[in-house]
Parts: C-alpha cells; sequence; structure tokens
C-alpha cells in the first residue's frame, strides 16, 4: 500500500475508532463512500487537518469535498503533492 | 389556535395595530426617515398588546417577539423609505470595533444577525455565515449588505469551508442554537452546539460572544464579548449560554448540545426530528 493510502487509512480509523466505529480494511479504501462514514462537520475537519499534517501537504481550497469515495481521496492528494 | 395562541384574535390586533401605524405615518409624513422610524417604534412599544401576539405564531426558535416586530416593521418601513436601513451600533462605542478579519462570531437566531454582518462589512470585514440556508434577499436589502454576506449552508462539511472562509480572511458569524424534539419532555428543546466552540478552539482564532438587542429608540445594540478558547468546548459554550441567559424566553430556557448527533445532520435545521406521531 502506498504512503498517502495509509495515511488516509491510519486518519479515518483514528476517527472511526473515537466515534466507537469498526475500523476499515486496506480494501474498504477502494470502495466506501466518505459520507457512509458518518463523520459530523468537526470530524471532517479533523481529517482534512490530520491529512495536512501527516502528509505535509495544504488543501488550498475545499476541492477534496468534490471526493466521493476514499479512493478519489487518495487520488486527489496524490495529484495536489 | 396555535401553540396557545388564538391566532385570529392576533391578527385582528395586529390589523388594527398597523392602522394606528398607518394614520400616524401620514400625519408625521415629513418627519426625515430615522426620525420618524424612531417614533414609529416607539409607538409601537406602547401598543405592544397588538404587535406581539401575531409574532407568537411560528416562532420556532423562541426568538424575543419584540425582535420579529422590530424586523417586520423594518422590512414595511423600507417600502416606504427606501433609504432607509436600520441604525445598528456598538453596545460600547467607546471601545470602537478592534477586531481582526478572520474572526470567529457566535451568536444565537434573534432575526437580528444580519445587523452584525452590518457592524463587520462597515468595519472592513468580508463576511461569511454559517447557516440553514440564504438569508431573504429583502433582508439582505434592508441592512444594505453589499456584497452579500457568503452563506455556507450547515452540513457536515461546513466547518472544512469554513476554515477555507477565515483562511481568506472573512470573519465569520455563526448561530450556534438549534431546536430538536426531546423524547423524554416529549416537547421540542432549544439548544446552544458545541461544535463552533470547539471549532474556535481547534482554528485559533479570535472568538466574540455577541448579542443583538433592539432599543427603545429602535436602534440594533450588539454587545461584543471576547472570549477566550483554551477551555473545552463545552466549558465555552457555557460561558456563551451564561452571556446570553437574559435573551432566552422563560421556559424555554437554553441547554448545551451537539446539534449533529441531536439531529443525524438533518439541513432542516430548527425543526429538529420530528416529533413521534399520534
Amino acid at each position: 500500500m502506498d504512503k498517502i493510502s495509509q495515511a488516509v487509512l491510519v486518519v479515518v480509523n483514528g476517527i472511526l475508532v473515537k466515534n466507537n466505529k469498526a475500523e476499515l480494511t486496506p480494501a474498504d479504501l477502494a470502495a466506501r463512500n466518505i459520507d457512509d462514514l458518518g463523520f459530523d462537520s468537526m470530524d471532517k475537519l479533523d481529517l482534512v487537518m490530520e491529512l495536512e499534517d501527516q502528509l505535509d501537504v495544504l488543501f488550498a481550497n475545499s476541492d477534496f469535498l468534490k471526493c466521493r469515495t476514499l479512493a478519489e481521496l487518495v487520488q486527489f492528494i496524490g495529484e495536489i503533492r | 389556535m396555535s401553540g396557545g395562541i388564538d391566532q385570529a384574535d392576533a391578527d385582528e390586533k395586529l390589523r388594527q395595530g398597523y392602522l394606528i401605524l398607518e394614520a400616524f405615518l401620514k400625519e408625521n409624513r415629513n418627519l426625515p426617515t430615522p426620525d420618524l422610524f424612531r417614533q414609529c417604534w416607539k409607538l409601537m412599544l406602547r401598543n405592544e398588546r397588538l404587535f406581539v401576539g401575531a409574532a407568537k405564531g411560528r416562532n420556532r426558535f423562541k426568538i424575543n417577539e419584540k425582535n420579529l416586530v422590530y424586523a417586520r416593521f423594518a422590512l414595511f418601513y423600507k417600502l416606504l423609505r427606501k433609504e432607509f436601513v436600520p441604525p445598528v451600533r456598538l453596545a460600547d462605542e467607546s471601545a470602537g470595533l478592534e477586531v481582526h478579519p478572520g474572526s470567529i462570531f457566535v451568536s444565537f437566531h434573534s432575526r437580528l444577525e444580519l445587523a452584525i454582518a452590518k457592524l463587520l462589512q462597515d468595519n472592513s470585514h468580508h463576511v461569511t455565515m454559517i447557516s440553514a440556508g440564504p438569508r431573504r434577499p429583502q433582508l439582505l436589502e434592508l441592512f444594505a449588505l453589499s456584497p452579500a454576506p457568503t452563506f455556507i449552508r450547515r452540513s457536515n462539511d461546513c466547518l472544512v469551508l469554513a476554515r477555507d472562509a477565515l483562511r481568506a480572511s472573512s470573519s465569520l458569524i455563526i448561530d450556534v442554537d438549534y431546536t430538536v424534539f426531546d423524547e423524554a419532555q416529549q416537547r421540542n428543546v432549544h439548544k446552544i452546539g458545541i461544535s463552533a466552540f470547539a471549532f474556535a478552539r481547534k482554528m485559533a482564532r479570535p472568538l466574540y460572544f455577541v448579542k443583538p438587542e433592539v432599543n427603545a429608540d429602535g436602534e440594533i445594540i450588539c454587545t461584543f464579548r471576547l472570549s477566550q478558547t483554551v477551555a473545552p468546548a463545552d466549558e465555552i459554550a457555557g460561558n456563551f449560554k451564561s452571556f446570553i441567559s437574559d435573551a432566552s424566553v422563560p421556559g424555554n430556557e437554553f441547554s448545551i448540545g451537539d446539534w449533529f448527533s441531536d439531529t443525524n445532520g438533518e439541513v432542516r435545521t430548527g425543526t429538529g426530528r420530528p416529533g413521534p406521531q399520534r
């Protein structure tokens, strides 16, 4: 698994665990919709800020909100790095 | 009847009130716009019983009824005097409004939130508001807001968008109260959400509590208080609750809550989840 996918999985699972929800597996990355994770507004903000910290990127605008799936999110981060 | 209100009676009283107002407006039509508005407002306060009843009907946020009457009359008056803009000022004018663009201002549903935007805009702030939806164009025109504030719709994306707004040095106004049906009490309860306070803490931006009120001269007076953001979000929410305690309607005091979990992220804020069907 590449570094970006790994970081996304770690950050998403961190939020899911905090919310007492089951963690995702690497296989889930390809298929899961972000909106199905049950994140509230603070969780989504945490997702963005944690990924920025871990991957040393800056989401310059909210284009990432257009990503529907985690796979699209991984691809998006790859493109802006 | 609606919520214990005899709507037909309230509407009749309102009709009588506006007849008195119309006569007064006709008689004093030569007064300058601000003076005439002030005198009308004083007349309305003297005849409060005629105007308040009709405002009670659909007041899901338990907004101060005087504010509802005021907003309704201000819109009416704007039709008569297009140059009219409701007077807005700081409670403590000597201190001025020395706040940095990119600050966060939390308030509550009062029908006067755009007055806060007006004050900020007059002090060269670009304003972004988190809201269930955009405000009516008539209200934006009433307060002569130009450009119109940017509105971010309440959803689970709103804080990411709010962060972008702050980064662009826009100041953020958030109404932090909401109503939701409480299963245990079998009624709608009025809550203060903690998310905005957690957000301010995370963003490390100046956080201000703001309370807009209408005075006897028809001026909207805005009280600002700088809040610390070091404490946990629920503690800051408690401080805000104390700050606005005199603005809550008796019998409908605020409690602290979490909007997203209470409403399951439903964007139709204010209605909360529907109560049980009977």
